[in-house]
């Protein structure tokens, strides 16, 4: 006869054992589910005072593929975008650029928006041969032929190719003669001046700069060096900078009775800038790396505003929504062609044409993209009004009307 | 040379500031012995409570009251978290070594700026501040005076000397002084220690939330880092000057203005090592007066 408590452990294994067959279960149906589908993993600056423009990056990333999905492009193939927050902070972007790497299921990366988790994960993507679009990382120094990290690919110029078309416009289309420049001592803004600078004074000569000197971030009293500047009659005043710094500067540039301008790049091209600035920012000249919406060919821009919206975001898609969500449609397509596997879609980034809302373009040698949208806006009535955009090589500059 | 008058309204600009940041610091040290660097974040909550008075009062009211409005309400609203700081974060650590009410500090400065960071609508971008004159300025010659930095300056005489009265002439202040010297001595000769350390710290918050408010108007815009870095400048004011001495904290405030805004002007690239010379200085004035420029003879601490 069994006795009550063998009665009870008889119980237990049973329930024991059919929890485990059900785990194993489950298990099995995802083996065999794995080998159609996989994960793209975002490295974005998701928290903290970068954060609007890398939750902008990650949704209009994840629309991209969504829609993929629900367009049936991608047959049977369920791809997951996984949600990472780098923080701008480098060591949490290296982890999270390991931990993808390692993830077997993980077959493309998009990262990082900080120029410094650029240059630190491209060879960590590298190692694990993990296909890797950088989304902002404006610094040279994150992408080829400057390292030798083969799986790193572009959706936008880098500070070379920006910081030359913008010492073309200001020395050659916009015509100043008398430029000083300013940098505000981060790496990020001393490399775009040191870049301008040397362009330059190349197309101008070395009378074209009447000075360079640094402002300290956070500071908010720079009278003194605007002051000093004064007596030069500059017409124009380049800042490698934020929008914190550059709309004080501007404020106390009027007040003190400048009539030069203000140029600056994508660090101050934003709509912050204009608020905090309020009327002083009126004339401010920035170039930035991406057009307008309605600017993008055959209306692709306009429907991918409309589709932004219609799917509910809280936050708004901010000024690299449209470079994010064409990096998003690469993946799609790339998985669509060859599947989830990381080789494979490695060889596809590197020899296919992809079809986005920038339009058709390729990645060339060095995994920069074709299409080299560079603009230059200036502020007109309370907004960034487009005043010219180069051609797809980014060699010049045309007006538009 | 033809930018030195100019200079000069710089410098007194920068210095009126810094001397606003740097007596509430003094006036902590002087009555408590407390170096706290939560100041700095009360100073940018003033700054952020007058810009919520702003948006409430801003399209209603006339301008005059609105700006009114927002110094009384951001010294009213910061004096009493003074209060509420000292009884959550400083009173339990009375009795142990100043250095640890320091790290305290620290620790709090931490928590209000990233709060406020994470929980105010925008709260890591900048913040447009009420502009009462526009980019109106005035004209002296060739000197150019912003009105904002006049009521500045004018309002850092006034309270320099209304807080000088303070100290040297009223009850409050000789139970300040008392507290300082020896603060078993002045219980026991009727000194409400509590009461006094408690208002000591709502009068130190409310010239803080004061000096928050000012600097908004003054530079057009706030953020939620403005602390940090005003607290640097307002420390070492006040060192400069003397800690403990409220005249002090104003000669160390100009002084250090005067310093930052001619070594910009004359030296090449003063820009970028503006911040090195400046605080080379600072610690060479320190190694010849340890006690800051007006700093009192070792051994005794406030008036």
């Amino acid at each position: 006869m069994i006795g009550p408590v063998a009665r009870r452990l008889v119980a237990c294994l049973v329930v024991v054992l059919l929890l485990t067959a059900g785990v194993f279960g489950m298990g099995g149906g995802r083996t065999e589910a794995a080998a159609k589908s996989c994960k793209l993993a975002t490295n974005l600056v998701l928290t903290g005072g970068w954060a609007p423009f890398g939750v902008g990056m990650f949704n209009s990333f994840k629309l991209a593929v969504d829609q993929a999905t629900a367009a049936g492009e991608l047959k049977d193939i369920k791809v997951d975008v996984t949600r990472g927050d780098n923080a701008g902070d480098t060591p949490q972007g290296v982890a999270l650029a390991t931990k993808a790497g390692q993830d077997p299921d993980v077959v493309g990366a998009f990262c990082c928006w900080a120029s410094g988790i650029g240059v630190a994960t491209h060879s960590v993507y590298n190692r694990y041969g993990l296909p890797l679009i950088l989304g902002g990382s404006n610094d040279h120094r994150s992408s080829r032929p400057f390292h030798q990290s083969k799986v790193v690919f572009r959706n936008s110029p880098y500070d070379l190719i920006n910081m030359k078309m913008a010492a073309v416009y200001a020395v050659e289309v916009g015509a100043f003669k008398r430029l000083y420049l300013l940098d505000d001592t981060t790496p990020f803004g001393r490399t775009q001046v040191d870049e301008f600078e040397k362009v330059a004074r190349k197309l101008g000569g070395d009378k074209v700069i009447l000075g360079r000197d640094s402002i300290t971030p956070n500071e908010k009293d720079f009278s003194p060096i605007l002051t000093k500047i004064k007596p030069l009659n500059i017409d124009l005043l380049y800042l490698g900078g934020r929008v914190v710094e550059a709309a004080l500067i501007r404020q106390q540039m009027v007040k003190l009775g400048f009539t030069a301008a203000l140029m600056s790049s994508g660090g101050v091209f934003s709509e912050t800038y204009i608020k905090t600035a309020g009327p002083a920012s009126e004339g401010s000249l920035a170039t930035f790396w991406g057009l307008p919406i309605e600017y993008y060919p055959e209306g692709r821009g306009v429907k991918f505003d409309r589709d932004y919206k219609a799917a509910g975001f809280k936050e708004p898609y901010e000024s690299f929504g449209p470079m994010a969500y064409a990096a998003g449609q690469v993946y799609a397509q790339a998985i669509k062609r060859v599947g989830c596997d990381r080789q494979k879609i490695l060889k596809d980034l590197e020899t296919q044409e992809f079809d986005t809302i920038l339009g058709k373009f390729r990645f060339d040698e060095n995994g920069m993209l074709d299409i080299l949208n560079i603009a230059v806006y200036r502020v007109e009535q309370g907004q960034w009004k487009i005043l010219y955009k180069t051609d797809r090589k980014a060699t010049k500059f045309e007006k538009v009307s | 040379m033809e930018t030195f008058p100019q200079q000069i309204v710089n410098a007194l600009t920068i210095g009126s500031m810094y001397t606003l940041v740097g007596i509430g610091f003094t006036l902590f040290f002087g009555v408590l012995g407390l170096i706290n660097f939560a100041h700095g974040e009360v100073y940018m909550l003033g700054a952020f409570t007058g810009l919520v008075i702003f948006w409430a009062t801003g399209s209603t009211l006339p301008v005059a009251l609105v700006m009114l409005l927002m110094f009384v309400g951001a010294m009213a609203f910061c004096g009493g978290l003074g209060v509420l700081i000292e009884w959550l974060a400083f009173k339990p650590l009375r009795r142990m070594p100043v250095l640890i009410a320091l790290i305290t500090s620290l620790a709090v400065s931490i928590i209000v700026r990233e709060g406020l960071k994470e929980f105010f609508p925008n709260g890591a971008n900048p913040q447009r501040y009420l502009a009462p004159f526009g980019l109106e300025v005035l004209r002296l010659g060739p000197v150019i005076v912003a009105y904002e930095s006049l009521i500045l300056m004018v309002l850092t005489g006034v309270l320099i000397a209304t807080l000088y009265l303070l100290v040297s002439r009223t009850w409050l202040g000789r139970s300040m002084r008392a507290t300082a010297e020896d603060r078993e001595a002045a219980m026991m000769m009727g000194v409400d220690v509590d009461r006094t350390i408690c208002l000591a710290f709502f009068i130190g918050s409310a010239l803080g939330a004061c000096a928050g408010v000012m600097n908004g108007l003054n530079y057009g815009s706030i953020k939620f880092d403005m602390g940090w870095t005003a607290s640097i400048k307002g420390f070492t004011s006040a060192v400069l000057g003397g800690l403990g001495n409220i005249y002090g904290a104003m000669v160390g405030g100009f002084v250090l203005g005067f310093l930052e805004v001619f070594v910009v002007d004359l030296v090449p690239k003063g820009g970028q090592y503006k911040d090195v010379i400046t605080f080379a200085i600072l610690i060479l004035t320190l190694v010849f007066r340890p006690s800051g420029l007006l700093g009192p003879a070792a051994g005794r601490r406030a008036g």
